[in-house]
């Protein structure tokens, strides 16, 4: 299911209210360089309805991408889905470091597991170039 | 003749040959002793990251016992050792750490790096967080290669390192 930025909280609502996909089971991100996008994808599972046991439904919007990346300053952001799937609060942690997609409303927004001198862009990016020795 | 030599100029000169008498004299013999002492007990830190550590785990059982060659297992302190076998892919976070282990120990120390990981980074050398070998955080003074080596090779390369004690200077 994709969706526009803007509508992703109303449509996450709905999901978990109406279609009783009660919790994130990841949260992914995909680096698009040729078309300056980033996709986040939300995988949804369901623990209460027994039918929807062995169903995942993948939420996913498209962010503007910048070149040069500064991560938490840039347009690259979303609203965050933490109000409505409690679960996804280390998962938008790590999209954010790795991505540098910033979470607007995440209550805790560091970096989770990279190193605290980390001065590179974001890993996960395509443009990233490893350094060897 | 002597106290002619002895002058308040000279003395300094004079009490530097006579070091360097002293150490021509029993520097060899001084230097073996604290050699063998320091090839037959060595103790070794664990870096246990990745699975080098279970052949570590191989070479201490019965079966292969490092013990014969004076690598002891346990330890107490890191302040009591004077050997890291580095077991394992070492990460740009664990890096700084590394350095921290090896700076809290006493001199001398010796450095071993077992595995592929530890040499080059292994398999994951094209990671964004993997460390290509240790030798630019640490001295290393043997590298054992193997992806994990069998406990003979780790077994030749702690004879290898007695080999390297053995002729080290004592300083």
């Amino acid at each position: 299911m994709n969706t526009k930025k803007e509508d992703i909280l109303d449509i996450a609502a709905y999901i978990r209210d109406e279609l009783k996909f009660d919790h994130a089971e990841s949260v992914a991100g995909v680096d698009y360089p040729s078309s300056k996008e980033i996709e986040v994808v939300y995988h949804l599972g369901s623990y209460t309805e027994p039918q929807l046991a062995k169903q995942i439904l993948s939420l996913a919007t498209r962010l503007p991408r910048e070149d040069v990346p500064n991560p938490g300053e840039d347009r690259t952001r979303m609203t965050s889905l933490r109000d409505i799937f409690y679960s996804v609060e280390f998962h938008e942690r790590e999209c954010f470091e790795m991505f540098g997609v910033y979470f607007e409303g995440h209550p805790d927004n560091r970096r989770l597991l990279l190193p605290e001198d980390w001065a590179d862009i974001p890993p996960l990016r395509k443009d990233f170039k490893i350094k060897g020795r | 003749m002597l106290k002619e030599l002895i002058t308040p100029n000279a003395a300094n000169v004079f009490v530097g040959k006579l070091g360097d008498i002293l150490i021509r004299a029993v520097g060899k013999p001084l230097e073996y002793a604290i050699d063998w002492g320091r090839l037959w007990s060595l103790w070794p830190v664990h870096i246990e990251t990745a699975c080098c550590s279970v052949e570590f785990g191989a070479a201490s059982g019965p079966r292969f016992d490092v013990e014969r060659f004076g690598i002891i297992e346990a330890f107490g302190s890191l302040r009591q050792c004077d050997l890291v076998v580095v077991q394992g892919t070492i990460t740009r976070k664990m890096a700084p750490r590394l350095r921290m282990v090896y700076d809290q120990m006493p001199d001398p120390k010796y450095v071993i790096a077992m595995g592929a990981c530890a040499i080059t980074g292994g398999l994951y050398f094209d990671s964004y967080n993997v460390l290509p070998g240790i030798d630019g955080v640490i001295p290393v003074d043997v590298y054992i290669p193997g992806c994990p080596p069998r406990p003979e090779t780790l077994i030749q390369g702690c004879i290898l390192l007695q080999e390297k004690i053995k002729r080290m200077k004592v300083r």
